[in-house]
């Protein structure tokens, strides 16, 4: 039970990793353009994601490695050279992405544009990282994080048209705008299965030192973890559909148009619960993208670390997230629109899939990392068809984006 | 103390003696020798990362779905009929006829752990 | 024993289980009529960077001297016969805080997290 309270660990990893700007942006316009339609598309990016994040826990918790050292050790430095530039890239677009959320979310406050929050947005995330710990971080992200219940809240109490929201978590076809609705839901995929969190969460686990014990609490971490942040994405493309789509707002390109949305169900509250949630979404994401470039680097070259240790005792580790966070920053405080940084991050997160997720498939059946709790077929099955998918991810996603983008 | 670093060889080709190339390094061998751990034979094969990838029972499942594995085409080359003083060009010291004898054949290889 | 799989690129860990780094590197000598003998293991950015290449291999040598004050910068090493085990991680007989392979750890340390308050 103790283990369960774990929990934490989740939700942290939904909330910042699920959960974010990219996320929210995504069901928001697939709700407001495409009704209910799309909903399939979060549940199926959910359910992979279930997968792979439980397959990072089992391989960290078993091996007391984490998916990065096993891709260096398993495949040796100079393969793994290509999956690390790979990610340093994507997740440097993402960081900045999500820098951009928060700043947006600190514009629609106070009125002061993005631009000039980027900074101090760095700034605050660097603190937390540099005198916190992963336990604080951790559980500090998942409180605030439950904020971002008021979407289902709001969700629950439009009525929306029940049968129709299952309905619409089956795939079909769309009546309209064909090439859009595709890249819609490549772009949901790719938000939702992002490659640094599953390797957050390896990370994670080794953070707070789980071993085999934990399989079975991780299990259960995974599914319920990730299913709180599908549930909310889907809690927000519903409210989207409702209050934007039957309004005839089918177009959000200008952030001032999202937290329209809750306004209707909570008044001034709404647009307060908005911002707060995106806030705290995005900052969250903000804090574990630029762990996950540390950890890539530090773990892929051996380094010491751990957020737990002060900085003077992993210099390399802490320097990683510190000149990751600020270089970030440089894009949005230049005037980089975060909406469209995000949409093009997605796209390359999806494209960038095959060469992280086919690590999965030997690392959790080399049974000197995982002995007996190596992958079962359903989990072998699910990681191949992960693969496939992101293949056709990556193939479609850059046409679909000329003929289908905003 | 003639040094030589053995990572250096990993995935190298290996040329014969008319400036032919046989395959890639896949893997060296080592066994102990009393209180020394030395180098007994080289895996020579036709793909340069192969054996690190066929340790695991679902990496060799799909190279067979892919008929990547090719068996036949391994050499074990003891450690005398390879001079590995340039790892960047390591060289055949036998005879492509000895070199045959070598060859690993269609017997699967017992993986240790 | 296979030694790419087995032996590179795996995690070093010292006596007290305190992680030093992974096998960057394996060197064996080489002997007139004998097998090549494995005598160490190799550690750091030098044995990486040759890795990648003979340039790579020199900035990181050119760097690494400069951080630590010589004039060439070696790769470290750990001898061989001081290996005590080998399974997921490697572990040799060692006290790493006795060798330099931290030592570039220092340096950042005391040039650069040191300064900055909080650290």
């Amino acid at each position: 039970m103790k283990k369960l309270l774990e929990i934490s660990l989740g939700v942290v990893t939904s909330v910042g990793g699920f959960l974010e700007v990219g996320s929210m942006a995504t069901a928001a316009q697939a709700g407001a353009l495409f009704g209910f339609q799309l909903i399939w598309a979060v549940a199926l990016g959910t359910i992979c994601i279930i997968f792979l994040v439980e397959m990072a826990g089992r391989f960290a918790a078993v091996s007391r490695h984490t998916i990065s050292d096993g891709i260096r050790e398993r495949f040796g430095f100079n393969a793994f050279i290509w999956p690390l530039l790979a990610a340093l890239l994507v997740n440097f677009l993402v960081l900045s992405a999500e820098i951009g959320g928060v700043a947006i979310a600190a514009e629609l406050a106070t009125g002061i544009g993005f631009q000039w929050w980027a900074l101090p947005v760095a700034f605050f995330a660097w603190l937390l990282l540099w005198k916190g710990t992963f336990g604080l971080i951790e559980k500090g992200v998942s409180i605030l994080g439950l904020v971002t219940l008021c979407f289902v809240v709001a969700a629950v109490m439009l009525h929306p048209d029940w049968k129709g929201v299952a309905a619409g978590a089956v795939p079909s076809l769309p009546q309209h705008d064909t090439a859009k609705y595709w890249f819609m839901a490549v772009s949901i995929l790719g938000a939702s299965i992002s490659p640094y969190l599953f390797m957050f969460y390896s990370s994670g686990a080794i953070e707070d030192q789980w071993d085999k014990s934990y399989l079975g609490a991780n299990r259960a971490i995974a599914g319920l973890g990730m299913t709180f942040g599908g549930t909310i994405s889907v809690g927000v493309l519903i409210v989207a559909a409702v209050v934007l789509g039957a309004n005839g707002v089918t177009e959000v390109d200008d952030y001032n148009q999202l937290p329209l949305m809750l306004i209707p169900i909570f008044g001034f509250w709404g647009f307060v619960l908005f911002v707060a949630s995106l806030a705290v979404a995005c900052f969250g994401a903000t804090l574990e993208v630029a762990l996950q470039q540390a950890y890539l680097v530090a773990q892929g070259f051996g380094w010491t670390w751990g957020e737990d240790l002060k900085p003077r005792d992993d210099p390399g580790f802490s320097l990683v997230y510190t000149l990751s966070l600020f270089l970030a920053a440089v894009p949005i405080a230049l005037g980089l629109d975060p909406l469209k940084l995000t949409i093009f991050s997605m796209a390359l997160t999806a494209a960038s899939l095959p060469l992280t997720v086919v690590p999965f498939l030997i690392l959790l059946n080399d049974d000197r990392y995982v002995g007996e709790h190596r992958n079962g077929v359903v989990s072998n099955t699910a990681v191949i068809f992960i693969i496939a998918l992101g293949f056709v991810l990556a193939v479609v996603t850059i046409p679909l984006q000329i003929f289908g983008g905003t | 103390m003639a040094t030589v670093n053995l990572d250096h060889l990993a995935g190298r080709r290996v040329w014969s003696e008319n400036g032919g190339s046989i395959g890639y390094i896949e893997e060296i061998i080592a066994e102990q020798d009393g209180d020394d751990l030395v180098v007994t034979e080289f895996h020579v094969g036709i793909f340069a990362a192969f054996e690190r990838l066929s340790a695991s029972t679902i990496g060799t499942a799909l190279l067979d779905v892919f008929a990547l594995r090719r068996r036949e085409g391994l050499y074990r080359i003891p450690w005398d009929k390879i001079d590995i003083s340039e790892p960047a060009r390591p060289r055949l010291l036998c005879s492509e006829q000895e070199l045959s004898g070598f060859k690993a054949g269609s017997q699967r290889r017992k993986t240790s752990h | 024993m296979q030694l790419l799989r087995d032996i590179l690129d795996k995690q070093v860990v010292d006596r007290e289980q305190v992680k030093i780094g992974k096998v960057d590197g394996l060197v064996a000598e080489l002997r007139q009529g004998k097998p090549p003998r494995v005598v160490a293991i190799e550690l750091g950015s030098v044995a990486l960077g040759r890795r990648l290449g003979a340039a790579p291999g020199r900035w990181a040598a050119r760097l690494a001297a400069r951080l630590s004050g010589k004039r060439q910068a070696r790769p470290h090493r750990i001898a061989w016969n001081k290996v005590r085990d080998i399974g997921v991680d490697i572990e040799f007989d060692i006290d790493v805080r006795r060798t330099k392979v931290f030592a570039w750890q220092d340096w950042l340390r005391q040039h650069v997290v040191g300064r900055i308050p909080g650290a």
